[in-house]
This record gives C-alpha cells, sequence and structure tokens, in this order.
C-alpha cells in the first residue's frame, strides 16, 4: 500500500498531542505570482533541456 | 567492482619524495610529463608526502574489461604498461614497513595506464586516482567515498572523490566526470568505460565513437540507466529564447545544491584562454570551501532575485571555490565560485539525492514563499523571532536560504542532537511524530540571517519539503511539498486549504533560540 505523507496529518496529530496549546492561524500566501513564475521558468528550461545533443568532449 | 585495485604487485618501488626530490622531472622522465601526474604529487608534497610506492600491476576487472574494448576499437591497441602509485606520509623502505601503515598514513593513490597504438607516440594516462582533501575545516567534501584498494597486498581505504583523465580513445572528459561522481553514489561503487559506452551507443545518431565525447542526451541515459535523478539545464539552447536565462538561473545554484546533498555536479563549458581548443569541456564538482568573512554577501550583487523583486540571500555566497577535478590537468582542485563566466557556461547538472522529484533551486524558491507569507505570524515576544520577521519583510529581504536533500532519519537525528544557544533540546513528542508522519526523503531548506550564519553556522529553523513528491506544474503552489516550518519557539504545520487560502496549525518548540545548521558527513 502507497504511503501518503502530507502536513495535515502532522498537524491533525500535533493537534491531539498539544490540545489548547496548539493554535490555527489563516495565512495569505505572499508573492503567488513571482515564485510560480520562477518555478515555471525553471521548469520549462529543464524540461526543454531533455533530448539535447550538445556534445562535450 | 574493486578487482582492479586489489591486484598484487609483479614488482615494488620505493621512492624518497622528501627534500631534494624534484617530481617534475621525475614525472617528466617516467611518465612523459603528463600535467594530471604532477598535480597527484603536488597534492602529496602538499600533505608533506615522505614516501612513493610504485608498483607494477597485471590488469584485472574494469582495465580488463577497457582492454577488451580498446582492442575493438583499434586492433593494434597495447596496454604497455600498468603501474599503482601510493603517496605515504611516512617513510617505507621495504615490504614489512607498509605492516604498520593506516589509512590516516595513506595520502592518495594513482592507477597509470601506458597506452599504445601503432604509428602514435605511447601516452600515459591516470586510470584512476584517489586523494585525501584538504583537512582544513573550512574546506567542505559531503558524503566521500570510499575506495578500497591493495597496496602490496595489504587493504588500505581511501576516502575521496575518484579522479579519472580521458585518453582520446574510449574515454573524453564526459565519460570521466560521470564515472568520477556515479562511483560514490550507485550500489555497485563503481561503473566500467564498456558499460558507459553501451549506453551511450544507443543514443548516437551516427556511428558512435567514444573519443568524440558524450552529448547531453546521452549523458541523460547514463543518469538514468544508474537511476541517478539530476536536474540539467542546457544554457546554450534556452538561451537562444530565453537571453536571460544564465543571470536568471545561475548555474552555481545547481552546483552548489547538489554538492551541499552529498552528490555533486557537472559543469559543461566553452573553453577560453591561449591554449583553449575548440569545443568544450565538462568536470565533476564535489565540493566547496567556506568563508565567513567574505565581502560577497553584503554586495547586492550576491542577492539573489528570483523576479519581480522577490529574493534572498544564498548561503553559496560564503563559498569561496567549488572542489573539482579537471581530467586534463588533476585531482582536488579550488575552482573560484565566480570564475568560470555564465557566457562561457554551456551545461549544468545537480545530482539529486535517491528519488527526488525536484531539484534545490525549485525547493528553494517554495520554501521562500512560504517563509515570506508566515512572516506576520512571527511572535515578536522572541527576540530571534523578531530578527527572523524584521528580515523576511517585504522591503528587507534578508534571510539566508541553504537547502539540502536528505533523509528523514537524518533530519530525525539532527533535530534530536540540537541543543539551542538558551541549551534548550526538542521535547521527544515532537520528534516522535515527526519519526512516523515525514517522508522518507525531506528537503531541508534551513533558514538564517547575516552573521549569524557566517559567524556561527547557526540558523533559525527550516522549512521542511516532501522530496518524493512531484511538483504539480499547473499550480501556483503545490501545498503537497510543504512538511512544516520550525522555527525559534514554534511549529508551524498546513492545517487546511481552502478557496480563502491555507490554515496553519501552530504548535511550540521547546528549541527556542537559534541552532547549529546540518552537517553532511564528510
Amino acid at each position: 500500500m502507497t504511503v501518503t505523507y502530507s502536513s495535515p496529518k502532522i498537524a491533525k496529530e500535533m493537534s491531539r498531542q498539544f490540545g489548547s496549546s496548539a493554535q490555527t492561524v489563516k495565512v495569505e500566501m505572499k508573492y503567488t505570482k513571482e515564485v510560480g513564475h520562477f518555478i515555471h521558468r525553471v521548469e520549462s528550461a529543464q524540461r526543454d533541456t531533455v533530448g539535447s545533443k550538445l556534445v562535450f568532449k | 567492482m574493486d578487482a582492479h585495485r586489489s591486484v598484487g604487485p609483479s614488482s615494488v618501488k620505493y621512492v624518497d619524495v622528501s627534500n631534494s626530490f624534484s617530481a617534475l622531472d621525475f614525472v617528466d622522465d617516467e611518465f612523459g610529463g603528463n600535467q594530471a601526474v604532477k598535480r597527484c604529487f603536488s597534492l602529496s608534497h602538499s600533505f608533506r608526502g615522505k614516501t612513493l610506492i610504485i608498483e607494477d600491476i597485471p590488469s584485472a576487472g574494469i582495465i580488463d574489461e577497457e582492454h577488451i574494448e580498446l582492442l575493438q576499437i583499434n586492433s593494434g591497441y597495447e596496454c604497455k604498461d600498468l603501474k599503482r602509485l601510493s603517496f605515504w606520509r611516512t617513510r617505507i623502505g621495504s615490504p614489512d614497513g607498509i605492516e604498520h601503515q593506516t589509512n590516516d598514513d595513506l595520502i592518495g593513490y594513482a592507477i597509470l595506464k601506458l597506452d599504445h597504438l601503432p604509428g602514435k607516440a605511447d601516452k600515459w594516462h591516470i586510470f584512476e586516482a584517489a586523494f585525501k582533501k584538504y583537512e582544513h575545516e573550512h574546506n567542505c567534501v559531503p558524503c566521500p567515498g570510499n575506495y578500497n584498494v591493495n597496496i602490496l597486498d595489504k587493504r588500505f581505504t581511501a576516502k575521496a572523490i575518484l579522479y579519472c583523465q580521458q585518453n582520446g580513445l574510449n574515454k573524453a572528459c564526459a565519460h570521466v566526470a560521470l564515472r568520477s561522481l556515479l562511483s560514490r553514489l550507485i550500489p555497485q561503487q563503481d561503473i566500467s568505460y564498456k558499460q558507459l559506452n553501451e549506453i551511450a551507443a544507443q543514443y548516437s545518431a551516427s556511428p558512435y565513437r567514444p573519443a568524440d565525447g558524450l552529448n547531453i542526451q546521452q549523458m541523460q541515459e547514463v543518469l538514468k540507466a544508474f537511476g541517478v535523478k539530476y536536474a540539467d539545464l542546457d544554457y546554450d539552447k534556452i538561451s537562444k529564447y530565453d537571453p536571460a536565462i544564465r543571470t536568471a538561473i545561475p548555474y552555481q545554484k545547481y552546483l552548489y545544491a547538489g554538492i551541499e546533498s552529498g552528490c555533486g555536479g557537472l559543469l559543461g563549458f566553452s573553453m577560453s584562454g591561449p591554449q583553449a581548443k575548440d569545443g568544450r569541456h565538462i568536470i565533476p564538482f564535489y565540493g566547496h570551501t567556506f568563508n565567513k568573512d567574505t565581502w560577497a554577501p553584503d554586495a547586492d550583487v550576491n542577492y539573489f532575485n528570483i523576479g519581480g523583486g522577490v529574493g534572498y540571500i544564498p548561503s553559496e555566497v560564503w563559498t569561496s571555490s567549488f572542489l573539482g577535478h579537471d581530467d586534463n590537468f588533476g585531482p582536488n582542485f579550488c575552482v573560484p565560485r565566480l570564475y568560470v563566466s555564465p557566457e562561457q557556461v554551456q551545461y549544468v547538472v545537480e545530482l539529486k539525492r535517491g528519488s527526488a522529484q525536484y531539484g534545490g533551486i525549485v525547493a528553494e524558491a517554495q520554501a521562500l514563499q512560504f517563509l515570506y507569507s508566515l512572516n506576520p505570524q512571527l511572535n515578536l515576544q522572541n527576540v530571534w523571532l523578531k530578527r527572523l520577521q524584521y528580515c523576511s519583510l517585504p522591503h528587507v529581504q534578508q534571510v539566508v536560504l541553504r537547502a539540502i536533500c536528505i533523509s528523514r532519519e537524518e533530519y530525525i537525528s539532527h533535530l534530536e542532537s540540537l541543543t539551542d544557544w538558551d541549551n534548550q533540546t526538542e521535547s521527544a513528542n515532537i520528534i516522535d511524530v515527526l519519526i512516523k508522519y515525514l517522508p522518507e526523503l525531506l528537503w531541508v531548506v534551513e533558514v538564517s540571517i547575516p552573521h549569524l550564519f557566517p559567524a556561527n553556522e547557526h540558523k533559525l529553523g527550516e522549512i521542511l519539503l516532501n522530496a518524493l513528491q512531484a511538483r504539480d506544474s499547473k499550480k501556483s503552489i503545490d501545498y503537497k511539498l510543504f512538511m512544516l516550518a520550525r522555527f525559534p519557539a514554534k511549529y508551524f504545520l498546513l492545517d487546511s486549504v481552502n478557496q480563502h487560502g491555507p490554515s496553519f496549525l501552530m504548535i511550540p518548540s521547546q528549541l527556542i533560540s537559534h541552532t547549529p545548521v546540518f552537517r553532511t558527513t564528510q
């Protein structure tokens, strides 16, 4: 069976253990556009590198 | 795969290399002036080497395989000589002397071959060599290989990164660079050039000639065949439609991420200088130096801007040099981090740990977003959180990030070992949960601030990402990657995500101030 790891699973267990000392906060994600664009640029460049014929000797 | 290192000698010579010994004369006379062999003597000299043992050895294992391959390429090929050179810190003058030697006394070894082709001058090359790194604490080589070698029939282990030299016959720079890094990463602990050429030949449009080198596709297929994950970028190709790619995504970030994770990286570049030939060269990197007094981090040039005014200080700015081999010139060189100009760089490869699904550059960018987004939640009652909050404010952005890919066990062991500046350790309850719920492989993006990082090699926490989870490229934020963020006095865990954004669960941490950064085994 494939085990999926996720932060909410850890959060659930920690919440059970820490009870009242655990606190939930809403967070506004910043720089989504900038980070998304940067990662897309990296991934796109890496995809286009697949199968390149540039030779090194 | 140690057979070629384990054979016993047919004859032995002891050479006193201290005092008036001239390595340059010796190499000119005995080994055709080979530059890489001279470098081996220089390394021995740096360790105050006293004895050189020269053993004549028969071929075995992957050297035998190479001979068969060379005969297939040229029926007149002959290996006219094969020698094993070992360099020692101690004086050894007889077979009995070796019995008292330990691994610490061995500076390094080199296996040298003299190749003969009809009508051409005989030529020496180093089939392989392994030399210790310098012992300076700021000379970092994460996860060196252990190479077992028999000297006078006694087994020694050289802890090093394998160096290999091309011969212009069945191996070029790309072949030897790949073997250098792969030999310590794959379970078989070494690869033969025959294996490598068999893989490369399947991806050759014209008749395959190993001496002509390898193209990027062939290198990619070799890595895949050995199960080694990588992230790579062909600057030559991408720059044709994205001219700013070399500055937007610097090659140093790939090399540094591979090195810090203990796997290394490859750098392909065009040559410059008076002796430069046409064509491109590729060399392996496996370590770096650390200079805590470097001026560079205070200069704007080292601030890494991912775009739109969002950035941070990457920890590699305290790296003065990358440590690598150049098969033309020998093992264990320091190549200044900014020495190879971006315009010269054609290709870079970050070798990734295990089954990591994405590289260090993506991990850092993703962690940066979580850090900057969590900024308003940092509790100002803790002085270290206050400092971190200030450094991660939108108009400041002076956080230091260091991405390393490590196993869950390595991270847990690191967390258990941490004692903060106030002598606090982490709660056993938290560690017990993390052992159970963290994935097997993590990107740990350590978070620090200027002065604290270089002066103490300390951090204020880390953001953990699931390295085994492939990033969903259709999503602007892939929350599945995020595992947790640990900062002084608190952890952040992702609780839920809905159309209004994410909610994080905050729980207390017993670590309330700064702690040492993770150190990879050296």
